[in-house]
């Protein structure tokens, strides 16, 4: 059993993944993790991620990195064929080596509504990391928008309670707008 | 609106210093028995390429101390 400190299994397999990425890209965590670290109680086995789109050489360093310190990818070994996945916008899923859970979903942006993420990424000091995520009103206009299962509307309703104080509802329905044009 | 989401939220409000600590043990939680279970798993006839399926592991060698 492991001991219990202020920062939960989640947050230092994040804090350490993302202190690698800083040093090679732009990147957003996305989605769950930015309810859970706000203080959602919910089950989630990973951590998804959006970076800006790096050229390959880029990436091997990234990948070497990542290696270096601990992670492993699940789909490969080879830095050519995890580039060949994100470039087809399909997500690749790092773990600590030898360590099955918790996973980094990681993806590419691919369109307009990613680069207009990553360009308002924010850091969250409620939640105690020093990670960036994507905004407030971007994380409820997906999860209201785009996701909508159970699971993602109670995240988002947390998240407008949480950080009422942040929440522009003009913003989230320009947001929603792009969602309908760009993703369904 | 969801009674359990204002029913949390103003136990955060209220217990600033408590929260975390009870958040962290639920987090944690699940590892642990996630980790638990993969180990009994293993123990299991085909329990290596069940756990190999459930996760879509590809990269065995990056699973290697894992899967033994």
């Amino acid at each position: 059993m492991r001991s219990i400190s202020d920062k939960n299994i989640l947050d230092e397999f994040c804090i350490k993944f993302c202190s690698v990425v800083e040093k090679h890209c732009k990147y957003i965590v996305v989605s769950g993790f930015v309810a859970i670290s706000s203080g959602r109680t919910r089950a989630t086995e990973d951590i998804d991620m959006i970076i800006e789109r790096i050229p390959i050489e880029e990436f091997k360093k990234l990948h070497s990195d990542l290696l270096k310190n601990g992670f492993s990818c699940i789909q490969s070994e080879s830095a050519d064929e995890i580039f060949d996945y994100l470039m087809h916008n399909t997500a690749v899923r790092y773990i600590m080596k030898d360590r099955a859970l918790p996973q980094m979903e990681m993806k590419f942006a691919k369109d307009a509504l990613d680069d207009y993420q990553l360009k308002t990424r924010i850091k969250l000091p409620l939640t105690g990391l020093g990670i960036w995520f994507s905004s407030i009103n971007m994380n409820i206009a997906f999860k209201e928008e785009a996701l909508k299962s159970d699971k993602d509307l109670k995240d988002a309703e947390h998240l407008r309670k949480v950080y009422s104080e942040m929440v522009d509802e003009q913003e989230i329905s320009e947001i929603k707008k792009m969602i309908r044009k760009l993703r369904l | 609106m969801s009674e359990e989401i204002d029913r949390w939220i103003k136990f955060m409000q209220e217990n600033p210093d408590k929260w975390k600590k009870l958040h962290t043990e639920f987090i944690n939680a699940q590892f642990d028995k996630a980790e638990r279970f993969w180990k009994e798993l293993l123990k299991q006839p085909n329990g290596k390429q069940k756990l190999i399926d459930v996760y879509g592991i590809k990269n065995l060698k990056g699973y290697e101390g894992l899967l033994k």
